[in-house]
């Protein structure tokens, strides 16, 4: 197993760094600079900033020394905010998006595997087909669209939720919705199909057939194998809350990572961006990992294949 | 007519039987069965009802309306809904209503072209990789799994900024003067959504040519008759068709999500081309007072996502013989 | 011998989006104390259905319609849910065809073994594994301690049938039922099998109900055989009766598919035609089709159960005395 876990770390890794690779030279591709919103800048100036952040080198030279920095976990400064540090940014406003991240994540898995349960043991009856209802509807309503919606009807119209910013546990609830709403519903669809194919299989029956309850039948043998393509999930899900996070922070006002980031690509602040990307993609390639191991470790198949 | 008891026990002429094994139900083709399938399908049907709706509405609709999309009207911002504005108008005194099929006609394009596009690059790369195989196959599979963990959305919008500015100074050059009219923000759109999606339908296309090699051999393997062959072919490509017709098609809701996105963070066409994303950010301003400026861009796109999906899981329930519910 | 259990006049259904399915009619017949029974016939003719139908483990779209089952003086219609799990892997043992993928894949065959001594017996947990590790010895399983915390993939087929004959055993059941235990498997380890199952059924003056369609089987291991067809008993008798006097046209065509080593250059003869559709069962005997004695009577009217001699006896209209020259 540990030669598994190594290849895929290294796997990773070079995935990685295709990654930062793409994303430098897509970064340079760009011709405008940071200054595309002041115009009419003197070219001496213009010059200066370019001296100044290294723009004028070539671009091998360029590419060497933002690997160099990127090992050294450098990011450089914000070219819009001038002497701010791309990693304070990053410090002061990840933690926003973390706790909006991680109380999302916690309300898919919470929410939907229990409702993806409930929708096969009582499939097509009356609390399936609401269930799955109100799930089609939650992979065809973009999350913005359920942001501003319940913004407006939960918090201006009827005052139940605060609206703006994520001062408190109850400021995180409209946005943390919006934001899971897709995810519980592809969720509960997933672990619907697949408990309900699970139900079908023969050991289910043996199960049965050796007069255990028919809690511990479903909750003990059906349950374990339904869950496995939620954890093979758990990563376009983790992904998924980070770019949702973009659109629900600029909603709600909360000062996250992702508003700064879609900021920033705006402003072509291009420490920023290449920063943050980088930040993001070392984040979410580190749980695809993680991931892949926690997988590797519940199915027992899978271990003594590898 | 009854019969006496000694009769009852003669021997049965059992012809009649013989005859009823031969009749059976009358064999439809693989499409046959499935269009049967999908036509039973109410939710799968109204949807598609929708679609053309969608369709039609986006096509035909600017050209019935008295208003351009662009038009502003001094002196009638900020109306409600109205016989004369059935969706009311915006800030700068615009119809609504228009504004909102164009963004149909956007959100339509997008969807199709990304599936164009999507298929093309997809067939070819999945076709050569799978035909070939052994060596190229793997290779190309890497590179294949190695953009597949890339973080989608993160590359759709960094190309977005990309293509948009490179773009507007290509299309200056003529040649591209038709395309102008689109605009650098839609035509980037159609690339970067273009660009990314391929890959699952590359990995579904050469999934599909290698089972479908697999059955090759086997077939040669047997020996049997030509006709053996043709009924392959007329079973084995029809499924394989099938996988890909409903992934091509689940993909449109895809793409006009993600056009919404884009265009709802800045991202995608330009003003004052209306897309659907872009009137829900415009709205966001004004939702205490005005609220039906987000109403309706947003229910737009949550219909035609919703039609969409749901058509493409009717097509696959019915697609796929297997019949999965 | 006193009857352990009792089938009376049981008829199954299902309801399927094409129709009612009748499959089973007026079955009945009865398992002694101590007594292996084999129950023959092709695949559809109902015997899977009757033993599911025993242990009220019918899928959600399957009825009882009637007729009633008692187990050791029990009527089984009268019990309630708890009690019948309380019944089955208790008193009542089920291991079923495929043993490939009857075992949970994802918790190890201890957990597995464990699970269902601790449901029936009062038994402390590290007395359930000793237990389970002794059941292992039982069936023939090498190092049964380090087998316990492994997990199906890594047994053989033969080994997995013998774990669900190990946990069909557990707690010592009175009736053990096997549907097609030995049809996934090769020959070598089918004689195995069987030869633990006779050995078994002495130690512990076990009933067994045997499923199969292999008739060689029936003659090594079962002391009477019941013989099914299209929802009904066609015939049933001691084993002795069914293959040296078989009274059936049907069992008569079965005992004549059999390859014999001495056939030489005889062809088989199989029966021709097909198994009946049970969602418009014929009015008469469902044989009628296939059968090459076949009666306008056969067509018109279901057979009556006639005894030839005491518990043996068939459902057939050529007992009747007119048919006589057919």
């Amino acid at each position: 197993m540990f030669g598994y876990i190594l290849k895929r770390f290294a796997y990773s890794i070079f995935t990685l760094f295709v990654i930062i690779t793409i994303t430098f030279f897509i970064m340079h591709a760009i011709p405008g600079n940071v200054y595309n919103s002041e115009k009419n800048l003197p070219p001496a100036i213009v010059e200066n900033i370019r001296a100044k952040y290294g723009l004028d080198k070539p671009l091998s030279e360029q590419y060497i020394t933002m690997l160099k920095n990127t090992i050294k976990l450098d990011f450089g400064i914000s070219m819009k905010n001038r002497g701010r540090p791309v990693n304070d940014i990053i410090t002061e406003h990840f933690p926003h998006s973390a706790r909006l991240g991680i109380f999302s994540i916690a309300l898919c898995l919470f929410i939907g595997i229990p409702l993806g349960v409930l929708s096969a043991l009582k499939k097509d009856k009356w609390q399936d087909r609401m269930a799955m209802i109100i799930a089609t509807l939650g992979v065809s309503v973009p999350g913005f669209v359920v942001a501003v919606l319940s913004q407006y009807l939960l918090g201006v119209k009827l005052k139940w939720f605060p609206v703006i910013g994520d001062k408190s546990f109850i400021h995180l609830i409209l946005p943390a919705v919006a934001l899971s709403f897709l995810p519980i519903s592809f969720i509960a669809r997933l672990v619907r199909s697949s408990m309900v194919e699970v139900l079908e299989q023969d050991y289910i029956r043996t199960a049965r057939a050796k007069g255990l309850s028919e809690r511990v039948v479903i909750y003990k043998h059906a349950l374990k194998n339904s869950i496995m393509p939620v954890i093979t999930y758990l990563g376009p899900l983790i992904a998924g809350v980070l770019t949702g996070s973009f659109v629900i922070e600029s909603i709600f006002n909360i000062p996250g990572l992702g508003r700064y980031f879609v900021t920033s690509i705006n402003n072509r602040d291009y420490t920023v961006t290449m920063g943050v990307t980088i930040f993001y993609a070392v984040f979410l390639v580190l749980m695809n990992f993680i991931v892949d191991v926690l997988y590797t470790v519940l199915d027992p198949r899978i271990k003594l294949k590898n | 007519m009854e019969l006496s008891r000694e009769e009852l026990f003669k021997p049965l002429n059992k012809k009649r039987y013989e005859k009823a094994e031969v009749a059976t139900r009358p064999s439809l083709t693989y499409w046959g069965d499935a269009w049967k399938r999908l036509k039973q399908n109410k939710v799968a049907m109204f949807s598609l009802a929708v679609i053309i709706l969608i369709f039609l509405a986006a096509i035909f609709g600017p050209m019935l309306s008295p208003y351009s999309y662009s038009q502003q009207i001094r002196g009638e911002e900020n109306l409600g809904p109205s016989l004369q504005h059935p969706f009311g108008t915006d800030s700068l005194g615009r119809d609504m209503f228009v504004r909102v099929l164009y963004g149909a006609r956007i959100s339509l394009s997008v969807g199709v072209v990304a599936c164009i596009i999507n298929l093309t690059i997809g067939i070819f790369y999945g076709g050569i990789s799978g035909y070939f195989g052994g060596r190229v196959d793997s290779i190309m599979m890497r590179i294949v799994d190695i953009i597949y963990s890339i973080p989608t959305m993160l590359y759709v919008i960094l190309l977005m900024v990309v293509l948009r500015d490179k773009l507007e100074n290509l299309l200056k050059l003529p040649i591209f003067s038709g395309l102008q009219a689109a605009g650098s923000g839609l035509i980037s759109i159609y690339l970067a959504i273009g660009l990314t999606y391929w890959v699952s339908m590359a990995r579904i296309v050469r999934g599909q040519i290698l089972s479908l090699k697999e059955q090759e051999y086997v077939t040669a393997a047997k020996t049997l008759g030509a006709s053996s062959f043709r009924i392959l072919i007329r079973h084995l490509i029809p499924n394989s068709l099938g996988s890909i017709i409903v992934t091509t098609m689940l993909l449109i809701p895809d793409a006009i999500f993600t056009e919404s996105f884009l265009s709802f963070i800045g991202l995608g066409v330009d003003a004052p081309v209306p897309s659907w994303g872009s009137l829900a950010d415009d709205a966001l301003g004004s939702i205490r007072t005005h609220f039906y400026l987000l109403l309706f861009p947003s229910l737009a796109i949550s219909i035609t996502i919703l039609a969409f999906n749901l058509f493409g899981d009717g097509l696959r329930d019915a697609l796929d013989p297997r019949m999965r519910k | 011998m006193k009857n352990l259990l009792e089938i009376n006049n049981l008829y199954t259904t299902f309801r399927t989006y094409a129709g009612k399915v009748y499959a089973l009619n007026n079955v009945s017949f009865n398992v002694g104390t101590g007594e292996a029974v084999g129950v023959v016939g092709e695949s559809g003719s109902g015997k899977s259905v009757t033993m599911l139908s025993i242990m009220r483990l019918l899928a959600e779209n399957g009825f009882i319609e009637s007729g009633n089952i008692i187990f050791d003086n029990k009527n089984l219609s009268d019990l309630t849910d708890k009690q019948m799990q309380d019944l089955r892997g208790n008193e009542i043992g089920m291991i079923f065809q495929d043993p490939m993928t009857s075992l949970n894949p994802v918790f190890t065959i201890g957990n597995q073994l464990v699970e269902s001594i601790l449901k029936h017996t009062k038994l402390k947990r590290s007395e359930a594994k000793l237990r389970a590790i002794e059941l292992l010895k039982l069936v023939g399983i090498p190092s049964p301690e380090k087998r316990l915390k492994q997990y199906p993939h890594e047994f053989s087929g033969g080994m997995r049938q013998r774990v669900m004959i190990a946990m069909a055993l557990s707690c010592e059941p009175k009736l053990l039922i096997a549907d097609e235990p030995t049809t996934a498997l090769d020959v070598t380890i089918q004689a195995q099998i069987i030869e633990l199952m006779k050995d078994l059924k002495e130690k512990l003056n076990m009933s067994i109900i045997l499923i199969t369609h292999d008739l060689g089987l029936v003659a090594d291991i079962c002391e009477k055989v019941v013989v099914m067809y299209g929802g009904t008993i066609v015939e049933q008798g001691s084993t002795g009766d069914i293959f040296y006097n078989p009274q059936h046209p049907y069992t008569k065509g079965l005992l004549k598919c059999i390859p014999r080593m001495n056939m030489g250059r005889e062809r088989l003869k199989p029966i021709e035609g097909q198994p009946p559709d049970m969602i418009n069962p014929p009015k008469g005997c469902a044989f009628v089709e296939r059968c090459s004695c076949a009666m306008k009577i056969c067509e018109l009217q279901k057979p009556v159960y006639t005894e030839v001699k005491k518990g043996h006896g068939s459902a057939c209209w050529l007992h009747e005395a007119e048919s006589k020259g057919v």
